[in-house]
């Protein structure tokens, strides 16, 4: 009974055949037999299961070489199918050459990507990346970091301040009536005594953030721009230290061929301060016009953290030493980049953005 | 500030090794920061002196004449040389216009290459030889505005140098002989601004010294000078009383008679040329270099026009006209120079037209003093007057300084007004007693905090160099600190230490990493999070992020009644209007992008991630101890898309959204009345059906919304629909600090997907039906809307139902069921039927 069938069914799939004309026509022929669910061949071969035991090896043989020779006959239709395609479109040659097609892929603002390499090169040194607020108090901002109110450096530092509000009345001392006054943060050392305090001595921290300053803008300067503060309080720690740190933090960012030099620099919250200097990448060294013919380029402010900076983070001077950096991410993405206008960044400018 | 080579070098003799650009590339490195430097007469290249021999009428021009100049040997021999000429006259023809010419005349020639602006007027040229009127002329004899000198040399239209008098030599280059064959070194001011020693000449010359350890010549002082304290009796002498001995420690006063107020010796004007100064007449001048000389401002007041000198600080009110011809309103607080009726000088600041030397004066009162320097910094702050003089003060003086000063200037006034008289006292009130600091700093802690095993010795002599006084006790040295340096300049250990370190040299330090302890490490929560939901956003999405200023216009605040928002922050001091306030939404700075973009791109998504502001209560302290906290300053995230014509912006907006709720957990609810998340603002801009309340728990931390047509318009956005999302991501951050997905594992028995469309009335939210549909069955799994269309009167749902079981794979009848089930609900729920 069920080898009738499947000879039956063996006959059809020949006379079909011989109708076919298409590739597609084939495709549901291929469905209506072999389809896994619903196919007439595999329903078929299911059936075997319902036999008696010792019929089933014989009829599973015969349903194996029905099978065997049905595909066998599909893939000769196919082959000739597909030939006789192939001819009539033999003009019609494919074009690899054309372009793929295009994705629409977003991209991460320059100062992100570049804020992300540096935190992974600081984190991979043990550094932890700490944030702090971008509206601040004095005292975080100047007076924390040895810079009184009467300070000649608060001349470099044009702050912009934040307007007197009843609610806002901060009393210095409790009661008093001197008030502290908030200010946009001219810098992101507004978070070293804040660091200390959260986490203590020893620490290793970096601080990335956005800081303002009250000054008119042109190609090379902003009033709103990003640093990223540096900080590092241990035992014993050197201007040798600094050096080494410094130099191989360097590398890491921007490539084994930088050098850096430090020279004699004037910060309030650092003693002694240094300037810290890089080869300059686009004469390797030899002086041109960007790094007036010395070799080298600023690169950021540094120095051995003053004592009244431990002392108002809660750190023992006596203890414990360290050093302390920052520097700008956009001078960074400016120099790698080529670009020529700071003011980019934060002009929202796709054809600009879009390119990194 | 600006530096001379030569008067450097009159107190330091360097060896050969220190050329200039050798000695500011090690200034640089060990002591202040080098802008530039420049060679004084560098203008003057090709500019001889020359010798007018002959004078000759030039055959076809009137007004013209023919110049034999002798321009001495070394021009013949380089003329012979260049011209292969044999026994080439000594004389150079040049054809001149000048009117004041006469034969013997020493004057200024400028030879072909050099730069001349023609008749003083445009940019310099570069000068060649050539022919006037059919006359070979092989230079120019110059006028002084010809060659940039007009200030130094002043003359009438077409007169020509007339240098006879100054005895030049012939022959010379015209800088040398004009002393400008300088090097000038310009030092940035913000690297001395803690260093009050280093603005003056003999400041550097001794941080030179130190560096090239060379010998420091002292200062040519009229160390006769006796100086007596000031008599409260008598008539003819000078009377000095200090007041306030605060802001005054000292005063000293020289009266200086038969002055004959003049121009001062070329040599001066040149000196004072070549550092920036505008030489005045002898008097004002001989203050101006020394100030520059040692760095100490003084002043003159003309004798007869003040009584006695009185150190006071201003009454309410008072006035003062200024040597700039401006009347200043003085207040209390401010130090004058007074005399028995009225102001005549703000000290330290500038000096009073009313006592104001001329050419009349015949008797002059020298000032030299000392004051505080916080008082000088906010009178010249207030009053917005800085001059060279209160940028001295307001740094701290050395207390020493202001005798030094009055006897060098003594000195040169002998030198320059010899007919001046009487000099020989100073009158004194007050005294330069300070406390002397001496220090003890570990030796070890300097080796240790450098880094370097330094030997004693070095160290000690490094210090010697810059004038400190070094003994040593035990492992300590004992540190006397010079006056010049005992002005808070250095006054700790960590000062001493960067005095070695620097004129050791930084570049001498070997770079060694530190050893140290391992410790606890901390992540700042927001780190992963904004990592993880940028590239999310960019990488995943398509999204570009930008970065928007902090601030808000204050037009765009008036225009959108922003102003009455009681949590709006404004600032104190904005550069501009465009910098009045504090953002308290990142949407308006996105939709600002979207208009400068929309020029370029007709379709784009944009996000920001920054923080806000608000006048509440935040999380940071204003400091450690204090109760206050800083206003609040969550960070936002806003993102937007951006197309033409209606392409079911909303739905991609809240696609988005939905995307970043898979991660962060985020849910919807529909617009409620009243106070919206975040502000009125957002009311204001967002459509009235297109918008819904993004929630994490229960709280309020966002919204989305399609931008109406009036706020489109209003930022310039044409031709574009916009939708947009806010999110107060520090509140999710503390509602979603710890939770961490938990894996599940895939189902083993296959799922079943059915499709049904219903036609159901307008008013039916997906929102319930999808509900209601989820109540009826465990073994339905997730309900997928497909699509939503007209059909006039109702709209037509499609959803994909799909039906699991963890147990078995389901048969057709069980899922029939089901959906029949389905159907039946929705007609009792909505009146839906099936399509």
């Amino acid at each position: 009974m069920l080898q009738e069938k499947f000879n039956k069914i063996k006959q059809e799939i020949i006379d079909e055949l011989k109708r076919t004309k298409t590739l597609e026509q084939l495709e549901d022929l291929n469905n209506k037999y072999f389809s896994r669910a619903s196919g007439e061949l595999t329903k078929l071969v299911k059936e075997i299961k319902n036999l008696a035991e010792e019929e089933r090896p014989r009829i599973g043989k015969i349903a194996n070489e029905v099978k065997k020779e049905a595909e066998e006959l599909f893939a000769q239709v196919r082959s000739t199918l597909g030939d006789k395609v192939q001819g009539e479109n033999k003009d019609k040659v494919f074009d690899p050459t054309l372009p793929g097609k295009k994705q629409a892929i977003g991209k991460l603002h320059v100062l992100t990507q570049i804020r992300r390499e540096v935190e992974e090169v600081f984190l991979s040194m043990g550094f932890m990346v700490v944030d702090g607020p971008e509206l601040e108090s004095e005292w975080y901002n100047f007076e924390a970091v040895n810079v009184p109110s009467w300070h000649p450096a608060r001349d470099m530092q044009d702050t912009f301040y934040i307007k007197a509000n009843g609610k806002r009345q901060m009393a210095k001392v409790e009661g008093g009536e001197e008030n502290y006054k908030l200010v946009m943060r001219t810098h992101t050392s507004n978070v070293q005594v804040r660091a200390m305090e959260k986490y203590g001595a020893p620490i290793r921290c970096i601080v990335p953030g956005r800081v303002f300053r009250n000054e008119a803008t042109d190609a090379r300067h902003e009033h709103t721009f990003h640093q990223v503060e540096g900080l590092m309080v241990d035992k014993d720690i050197s201007i040798a230290n600094f050096k080494a740190v410094m130099d191989a933090i360097i590398k890491a960012i921007l490539g084994p061929d930088f050098k850096t030099r430090i020279r004699p620099g004037f910060f309030p919250f650092v003693e002694p301060g240094f300037e810290v200097d890089l080869s300059c990448a686009l004469c390797q060294a030899k002086g041109c016009r960007v790094c007036k013919n010395t070799g080298w380029v600023e690169f950021c402010g540094a120095g051995m953290v003053h004592p009244n900076v431990l002392k108002a983070g809660g750190v023992d001077p006596t203890k414990y030493s360290g050093f302390a950096f920052g520097f700008g991410l956009e001078r960074l993405a400016m120099m790698r980049y080529g670009i020529n206008d700071i003011r980019l960044f934060e002009s929202g400018d796709l054809r600009f953005l879009g390119q990194f | 500030m600006l530096i001379s080579l030569n008067l450097i070098k009159k107190y330091v003799e360097l060896p050969a090794s220190a050329t200039p650009e050798d000695m500011v590339a090690r200034l640089s490195a060990c002591t202040v920061e080098v802008e530039d430097f420049f060679q004084a007469g560098k203008d003057l290249e090709n500019i001889v002196v020359g010798k007018v021999v002959k004078l000759e009428k030039h055959p076809n021009a009137d007004k013209l004449r023919i110049a034999r100049v002798d321009l001495g040997q070394e021009y013949k021999k380089t003329r012979i040389q260049e011209n292969k000429e044999e026994g080439s006259s000594n004389l150079v023809k040049i054809v001149c216009g000048g009117i004041n010419l006469y034969e013997g005349m020493l004057t200024a020639v400028a030879v072909p290459g050099a730069m001349v602006k023609w008749h003083g007027e445009g940019e310099p040229v570069k000068l060649e030889k050539t022919k006037i009127r059919g006359e070979e002329s092989e230079g120019m004899i110059c006028a002084s505005n010809e060659i940039g000198l007009l200030d130094r040399f002043p003359a009438e239209e077409l007169e020509i140098m007339d240098l006879t008098a100054l005895d030049f030599k012939v022959g010379e280059p015209l800088a040398k002989e004009l002393g400008l064959d300088d090097v000038i070194i310009d030092i940035d001011n913000k690297s001395i601004t803690n260093r009050p020693d280093l603005w003056s000449h003999y400041g550097i010359a001794r941080e030179v010294a130190a560096i090239y350890n060379l010998e420091l010549k002292p200062l040519t002082l009229d160390e006769k000078l006796e100086i007596k304290k000031s008599k409260s009796k008598g008539n003819d002498e000078l009377k000095v009383n200090i007041k306030d001995d605060n802001l005054c420690p000292r005063y000293l006063g020289v009266m200086v008679e038969n002055v004959k107020v003049k121009e001062s010796p070329l040599w001066l004007k040149n000196i004072l040329h070549s550092i920036g100064f505008r030489p005045i007449n002898n008097i004002v001048d001989i203050t101006n270099y020394v100030m520059a000389e040692v760095g100490q401002p003084m002043h003159a007041f003309d004798r007869s026009k003040v009584d006695n000198i009185v150190v006071r600080t201003a009454n309410q009110g008072e006035k003062i006209v200024t040597l700039d011809k401006v009347e200043r309103v003085l207040a209390p607080e401010m130090l004058v120079i007074a005399d028995s009726k009225k102001p005549i000088a703000i000290a330290g600041v500038m000096g009073g037209q009313n006592s104001q030397i001329d050419n009349e004066t015949k008797t002059i009162i020298l000032e030299s003093a000392n004051f505080e320097a916080i008082s000088i910094r906010k009178t010249s702050q207030r009053l917005g007057l800085r001059t060279d003089a209160s940028m001295r003060f307001e740094k701290a003086l050395d207390y020493k300084l202001a005798e030094v000063a009055m006897r060098r200037a003594c000195e040169l006034i002998s030198e320059i007004v010899p007919e001046a008289q009487g000099i020989g006292v100073i009158i004194e009130d007050g005294n330069d007693k300070k406390e002397e600091v001496e220090m003890e700093v570990g030796i070890r802690d300097i080796q240790m905090r450098i880094g370097v095993e330094l030997k004693k010795e070095e160290m000690v002599a490094i210090l010697k160099r810059l004038g400190f006084a070094v003994k040593e006790k035990k492992d300590n040295f004992l540190i006397g600190v010079p006056s010049w340096r005992n002005t808070g300049d250095v006054s700790i250990a960590e000062d001493v230490i960067e005095e070695i370190a620097r004129i050791y040299g930084y570049d001498k330090i070997k770079p060694e990493f530190p050893e140290i302890k391992m410790k606890q490490w901390v992540m700042e929560s927001e780190r992963p999070m904004f990592n993880r939901l940028k590239d999310i956003l960019s990488l995943g999405l398509g999204m570009q992020e930008t970065l928007n200023y902090a601030f808000w216009p204050n037009k765009v605040v008036e225009d959108w009644g922003m102003n009455k928002e009681p949590e709006l922050i404004g600032l104190a001091n904005p550069l501009s209007e465009d910098q009045a306030y504090l953002r308290m939404s990142l949407v308006p700075g996105l939709l600002k992008n979207i208009s400068d973009n929309s020029r370029f791109f007709e379709e784009f998504k944009l996000y920001e991630v920054g923080r806000v502001f608000f006048d509440r209560k935040g999380k940071y302290r204003v400091e450690k101890h204090s109760k206050e906290r800083l206003p609040e300053q969550p960070y936002y995230l806003a993102g937007a898309v951006v197309a033409g014509g209606d392409k079911g912006l909303f739905s991609l907006a809240k696609g988005v959204v939905e995307e970043l709720g898979k991660e962060f957990g985020l849910d919807f609810v529909a617009w409620s009345a009243g106070r919206n998340p975040f502000h009125e603002l957002v009311n204001k801009i967002v459509d009235k059906e297109k918008r819904l309340v993004i929630m994490s728990g229960k709280e309020k931390i966002g919204w989305v919304g399609e931008i109406n047509m009036t706020t489109t318009d209003y930022f310039g956005i044409k031709n574009r629909r916009v939708a947009v999302f806010e999110i107060d991501l520090t509140t999710i951050l503390e509602i979603k600090k710890k939770e961490i997905k938990q894996y599940r594992s895939a189902p083993k028995y296959p799922a079943v997907e059915r499709d049904i469309a219903i036609e159901v009335a307008w008013k039916a939210r997906w929102e319930n039906i999808k509900k209601e549909i989820e109540k009826i069955n465990s073994l339905i799994k997730e309900i997928v809307f497909l699509s939503e269309y007209d059909l006039g009167k109702k709209k037509s749902l499609a959803f994909r139902v799909k039906y699991q079981a963890s147990d078995r794979t389901l048969k057709d009848e069980e899922i029939e069921a089901v959906e029949k089930e389905i159907v039946r609900l929705l007609g009792e729920k909505f009146g839906a039927k099936r399509r």
